[in-house]
């Protein structure tokens, strides 16, 4: 015989008792004459009788005083983990804020200001052979010239004489690890200042504005400055700072080009 | 405080807002009340009696630092029947991850079912610790519905609850679970029906 439809979902129902006897009657029907249902009513029966063995274990030892042990654990847990972000929360602010001192300082130290040093060369007189340029900016102290020119990184036997010009003064200023140094040359009356730096280390100028120009094929900035040239330039691990009150650039070009030799023979800013 | 606090079936709702409240003692008379019930449930998803204490003292932390979360939306049982389904998913869980020893473990008793006939390895058990360890052996789904149903003796409606499942997919799975214990201890049942 064909049944129309199997009758799996009735089975745990029926052996459950939970069908009227007109459910129970069609499902003991079909159960007779399909193999599948009667299999399946069977294995139903028997999973019925063998998980109605089920019984609870005998519960162990378990007292109150281990559930209290744990729930003390629990908050004190809680308030140890607390504090403990707590205790991290902070560090990591107060490292946060030591790094941005630390940077601020950095940015405020670790940088040479020409700033006043320009302003006096500023309202000096324009000649050219003023001796302004010759000051002494803040910080700079006055060194040997074998030790300034190998901080300028242009140590080598010509140094001290470049275009004519004749190095009179020598200075030097510690910025972090780094040594700043002013060279001062002289020709007759003229004077010039070159500041060197390692370019780790900028040089600021106020507010003044900052040009980018080529000066005789040389790519440089120029400084806004009264009566003054001020030009930036600079090659590899060193840039420098040329200020002067000749407008000579012939002049200037030569010893701008000599550190660009000096420093590695690639001109740029 | 007495146990007439707890019943059956029933719990004063007065108890539990006492240790909503905190009231230790009322915690105790609810660790007495429920604790046989708890642990026979974990007894059936711990590897052994240790594990199975461990899953009733979880059930019982967590019923103790959650019940405030109790809003009496269902029977308190149910609340707490879903608390210890949990728990015990939480170690089937964890046990799955910290497979190699268990697998060690199964793999050895697969090897002694192996070498050891089925009928003379039943033959030494009584019936009820062949029935438990074949529930125990069944996939957690399976598992939580047949000892729900017959360790705790609760309807399909409110094992649904607990499940959050359909009445239907209980019905489904308690089924499946039927013939594979039939299957599985089916020398044991010709012998003994």
């Amino acid at each position: 015989m064909i049944w129309p439809k199997h009758i799996k979902e009735e089975l745990l129902p029926y052996w459950e008792g939970k069908l009227d006897d007109v459910g129970a009657k069609r499902v003991q029907k079909h159960i007779e004459g399909c193999d599948r249902c009667r299999r399946m009513s069977e294995e139903t029966a028997q999973g019925i009788f063998l998980a109605s063995h089920l019984k609870r274990a005998v519960t162990p030892r378990l007292n109150w005083t281990e559930i209290e042990q744990a729930l003390g654990r629990e908050p004190h847990a809680i308030r140890f983990w607390t504090w403990r972000r707590v205790a991290a929360a902070s560090a990591t602010v107060c490292l946060a804020l030591v790094v941005c001192l630390s940077l601020l300082m950095r940015a405020s130290h670790d940088s040479v200001e020409l700033d006043s040093y320009l302003n006096e060369i500023e309202v000096a007189s324009p000649d050219a052979a003023s001796p302004s340029v010759a000051k002494q900016p803040e910080g700079f102290v006055d060194a040997g010239q074998d030790a300034a020119l190998k901080a300028a990184g242009v140590y080598t036997p010509d140094a001290t004489v470049i275009n004519g010009y004749r190095l009179a003064e020598q200075r030097m200023k510690r910025v972090g690890k780094y040594e700043v140094v002013q060279l001062v040359y002289r020709r007759g009356e003229r004077r010039l200042a070159v500041f060197v730096a390692p370019q780790e280390i900028p040089f600021s100028f106020g507010k003044r504005e900052i040009d980018a120009t080529t000066r005789k094929g040389i790519a440089c900035k120029e400084v806004r400055c009264l009566h003054t040239s001020t030009i930036l330039f600079g090659a590899n691990r060193f840039h420098c700072v040329l200020v002067s009150k000749s407008k000579d650039f012939d002049d200037l070009a030569a010893i701008m080009a000599y550190f660009l030799a000096a420093h590695g023979r690639t001109n740029g800013v | 405080m007495s146990s007439d606090y707890v019943t059956t079936k029933r719990i004063d709702p007065d108890l539990i807002k006492r240790c909503q409240a905190g009231d230790q003692d009322s915690f105790r008379v609810l660790f007495e009340a429920y604790k046989d019930r708890i642990y026979g449930i974990a007894a059936y998803f711990g590897a052994d009696e240790a594990t199975a204490k461990d899953i009733t003292q979880e059930v019982f932390v967590r019923l103790f630092t959650r019940i405030a979360d109790f809003r009496g939306r269902s029977t308190f049982d149910t609340w707490l029947y879903r608390l210890v389904a949990n728990c015990c998913m939480d170690e089937h869980r964890a046990r799955k991850r910290l497979l190699p020893l268990d697998l060690i473990h199964s793999r050895r008793r697969r090897m002694e079912t192996k070498t050891a006939p089925h009928e003379e390895a039943y033959m030494r058990a009584e019936i009820t610790g062949a029935v438990q360890a074949t529930v125990r052996s069944l996939k957690p789904k399976l598992r939580m519905p047949v000892v729900l149903r017959y360790l705790e003796e609760l309807s399909y409606d409110e094992i649904a609850v607990i499940l959050d499942c359909s009445p239907g997919t209980v019905a489904s799975r308690l089924n499946r679970a039927h013939r594979a214990l039939a299957r599985k201890l089916a020398y044991l049942v010709s012998r003994e029906l």
